[in-house]
């Protein structure tokens, strides 16, 4: 019988991403406890293996947590998703002292209100930002959206995904049929954000960017960042990025057609926004700070800040950390991040989304899944909005399932991961070409356009200051 | 040629596609003059004329062609629009035959054959998904070209999926697409038509023996390869015609309609070509009545002195065995005369083509040769 005391973690949330986590932590030799909204067949197992416990209830319900926490008494609290960050259960924890990595709610705003983060940005000179307005009236937002030329409309709260459009209006015969895509949009945001009590319903007008998606995940103590290998997660929903914006279908990393001096630059303007954080909040960000990034023709651009790690971008970041996780995330929330060393598996790896079909446009409830655990023997299957059942695993609407391949190629990592992906049975879909030959040949080229673009700008200053000519009106400068 | 097929559908519902249905069969207008377009609109397949400048047509999805003559069928369940020999039904997986096709229901099937003819997807957006045989066309939607369908590969797509099936056995494309066919800023499975017609020039120009003061290409595609073909001789590449009309004449039959055309699509412009000992590249050779009027022109009209004659390709034998609309066989000059005579009977100072190894080395890929055998 064992006696010597092992460290206790509570685990928050019950995606795909939080099993990841207790995976990672399990693996450190640490008791799993979870709190989750519904039983996650993977996070059960670890809980069950490291002896642990659970419960399940709202993890947007502070007292819940709460509750969860004072019963544990876990020695760490790693809180995944972004809802309850928003609602304030990192702040909770901490002011009863349980040591807690996550976002305090006023930081975890720079996800939350995509017009605070845009304001950030500009005020304290962050890196990588796009020209935006925010709008209350559907005319108004559609006059600004014409202004721009190209255009991604969003709500101002993240909602998921939920509601995002990009149109491409340079093309100005095509006009009308854009014009019926933006004011639709607009409209339709603004009824979905309905749904929120937190927030007005507006909508944010930003001008669109065209380039290679990335994400990067940091881990930060609110002094140091500790950065993980980029991800490539893919937004949408079907066979080559095409449908609807959804949680993400899948990832690849490591990413070798983004370069050591733009992944640098990146992790500088993740830095710059823990500090503006701590300046306009108050507030120290202990937790994970993402920046949803692409390499676009004026650079690295934040597309949007996420306060956790990604899903699945988490998948491959944890899966490739060489190190014990338990003892980096402690580092973490105790201030000492500066003593972390950035040691990774030399693997690519590639992660597919499993999502009945009907994702993300209707949420298919109750649907069978059947996994076949020889066919994927050599993969990690990670469980997210699904729970098991005497008869088997069923679907609760969002990504069932995802599966995470890795090899010492990109081709080796993939062709796993068709296989291991086509291992999960049922009305459900995934995406073919995530992390193909031929769709890492297209990032590549694209990103040496756009590279070839922002150094061409930036080797004359234009970086620095935009030069706007409007005929009949004359020059002016921005920035 | 083959036919210029399109798909389009709208994830975010019901939208006027009528700007993007007028242009996208605009940017195909290379493959023919006759159109049609079908939307679906409230559980409904119409027909309707995207012809004008403006119009509305509110819809959610969209399928349609552009050929020499219509080639959208209306089936029980919606409507397919084909190019190959084989009849289809919705779903079907034939050998040599390409088709869009929409259903009252709300799916649109894209299909590409293993043999021949190419299909390209790309998406606008979030919204948009664009399927065209010219990839360019989805450029000039204001999308970006994802990639070609494989061979017997078959795409549904609906509300909620894009769904792929087959599409690993690519068999020979129809060697015309590269030559003729498409527009010279498409791409075919990743190799944009203007680097293989480089190539192909490039054969050309080792070939031809003639020296020449410059180089002029036939409009349209013919300029092209006059380029390439004049920096491998060394020589100037100059515009010397200028085109009243687009038209594509080897798509006539009536040699009456194709004379009035060739005078419409190339009058020279004189001071290039006076005096000069001139190259003219032209893609292909059916008939050879186009590159004898133009060397009238070049000759009796504009005083060159010399016109030597190069094609990008071996002159057309045999009509085409998988659809492709050609003049017949008895209107082929390769058939009646054997080659030495042939610069005499089209009043040209010599007359130098690619034979089909050279083609399928140029190409790099396997390629259906059947026209010119």
């Amino acid at each position: 019988m064992q006696i010597n005391y092992v460290d206790r973690v509570l685990v928050v949330g019950e995606g795909a991403r939080e099993h990841a986590i207790a995976w990672s932590l399990a693996d450190s030799g640490v008791r799993v406890f979870a709190v989750m909204n519904h039983p996650n067949p993977g996070i059960l197992r670890h809980v069950k293996e490291t002896g642990g416990s659970f419960k399940i209830a709202k993890v947007t319900e502070v007292e819940k947590v709460l509750q969860a926490a004072e019963e544990f008494s876990p020695d760490l609290v790693v809180i995944g998703p972004e809802e309850p960050l928003f609602v304030g259960v990192a702040d909770a924890l901490r002011d009863r002292g349980f040591l807690t990595l996550g976002a305090p709610s006023r930081a975890a705003l720079v996800e939350m209100r995509k017009d605070v983060a845009r304001y950030l940005q500009w005020k304290y000179k962050i890196p990588g930002r796009l020209m935006y307005g925010v709008f209350r009236e559907v005319g108004e937002a559609y006059r600004f959206a014409k202004a721009l030329g190209s255009v991604a409309i969003k709500p101002i709260r993240q909602a998921g995904g939920k509601g995002v459009r990009v149109v491409y209006g340079e093309v100005t015969y095509l006009d009308e049929a854009l014009d019926s895509v933006i004011l639709k949009s607009a409209e339709e945001i603004k009824t979905q954000m309905q749904s929120y009590n937190d927030v007005e319903a507006a909508v944010l007008v930003e001008e669109a960017v065209w380039g290679v998606e990335y994400t990067l995940q940091t881990l930060t103590d609110g002094q140091v960042t500790f950065p993980f290998p980029p991800v490539q997660d893919n937004p949408h929903a079907y066979e080559l990025g095409t449908g609807p914006e959804c949680g993400g279908m899948g990832t690849v990393s490591p990413l070798s057609f983004i370069t050591r001096e733009e992944l640098e630059e990146t992790a500088a303007a993740m830095e710059a926004t823990v500090r503006a954080v701590e300046r306009e909040f108050g507030v120290r960000y202990v937790g994970v700070l993402s920046g949803q990034m692409m390499l676009t023709a004026r650079g690295p651009v934040v597309i949007e800040y996420y306060s956790r790690f990604g899903d699945p971008e988490a998948l491959n970041a944890l899966f490739l950390y060489e190190g014990d996780v338990y003892a980096l995330f402690r580092m973490a929330a105790e201030g000492k991040l500066h003593k972390a060393v950035g040691k990774f598996k030399n693997l690519y790896t590639v992660v597919k989304a499993v999502a009945p079909v009907g994702y993300p446009l209707r949420r298919e409830i109750g649907k069978r899944l059947w996994i076949d655990w020889d066919l994927a023997r050599d993969c990690r299957i990670y469980f997210g909005s699904v729970v098991e059942t005497p008869s088997g695993y069923e679907t609760l609407g969002s990504r069932a399932v995802e599966v995470l391949a890795w090899g010492s190629t990109p081709e080796e990592a993939y062709a796993k991961s068709e296989r291991c992906a086509s291992a999960v049975k049922g009305e459900v879909f995934y995406r073919r070409d995530i992390g193909s030959p031929q769709y890492l040949q297209k990032m590549r080229q694209k990103a040496e356009t756009v590279r070839g673009v922002y150094m061409w700008r930036r080797q004359r200053g234009l970086d620095k200051v935009r030069l706007v000519w409007e005929p009949g009106r004359g020059v002016s400068y921005v920035e | 040629m083959s036919a210029g097929l399109f798909a389009i559908f709208n994830f975010g519902g019901e939208t006027d596609l009528y700007p993007l249905l007028h242009y996208g069969v605009k940017a195909m207008s290379n493959r023919g003059d006759v159109t049609s377009v079908y939307i679906l609109r409230g559980g409904r397949v119409e027909k309707i004329d995207v012809s004008p400048e403006s119009g509305k047509a509110v819809g959610q999805a969209a399928v349609g062609c552009v050929y020499v003559e219509d080639c959208c069928v209306e089936t029980e369940g919606g409507v397919v629009c084909k190019f190959g020999p084989e009849e289809v039904s919705i779903g079907d997986k034939p050998q040599n035959t390409v088709y869009t096709a929409l259903t009252r229901d709300g799916v649109v099937y894209l299909y590409r054959p293993p043999n021949f003819w190419h299909l390209a997807l790309g998406a606008h957006g979030f919204d948009f998904l664009i399927a065209a045989t010219e990839s360019s066309a989805i450029e000039v939607l204001g999308g970006e070209v994802r990639r070609s369908l494989g061979g017997g590969e078959l795409l549904k797509v609906w509300q909620y999926g894009v769904e792929s099936s087959g599409g690993s056995t690519l068999g020979p494309l129809c060697a015309m697409e590269y030559i003729y066919a498409s527009r010279l800023d498409s791409e075919i499975d990743g190799v944009e038509v203007a680097e293989v017609r480089s190539r192909l020039a490039t054969a050309l120009a080792e070939k031809v023996e003639a020296d020449v003061d410059i180089v002029v290409g036939v409009p349209e595609t013919g300029v092209y390869y006059a380029s390439w073909l004049a920096r491998g001789l060394g020589r100037w590449c100059f515009p010397a015609f200028v085109a009243t009309a687009r038209g594509r004449s080897a798509l006539l039959d009536e040699i009456r309609e194709r004379l009035a055309v060739i005078q419409l699509k190339a009058n020279v412009v004189e001071s290039v070509v006076r005096g000069k000992r001139v190259l003219v590249v032209d893609d292909s050779l059916i008939s050879g009545l186009t590159i004898k009027q133009i060397s009238q022109l070049l000759r009796g009209k504009a005083g060159a002195r010399e016109v030597h004659i190069s094609i990008a390709s071996p002159p057309l034998r045999r009509k085409c065995p998988h659809g492709v609309k050609t003049p017949p066989e008895s209107h082929m000059i390769y058939n009646f005369l054997d080659g030495d005579k042939i610069p005499a009977a089209l009043e040209v100072d010599s007359l130098t083509h690619l034979t089909v190894e050279e083609v399928e080395r140029a190409v790099g890929r396997r390629v259906c040769l059947s026209c010119f055998l």
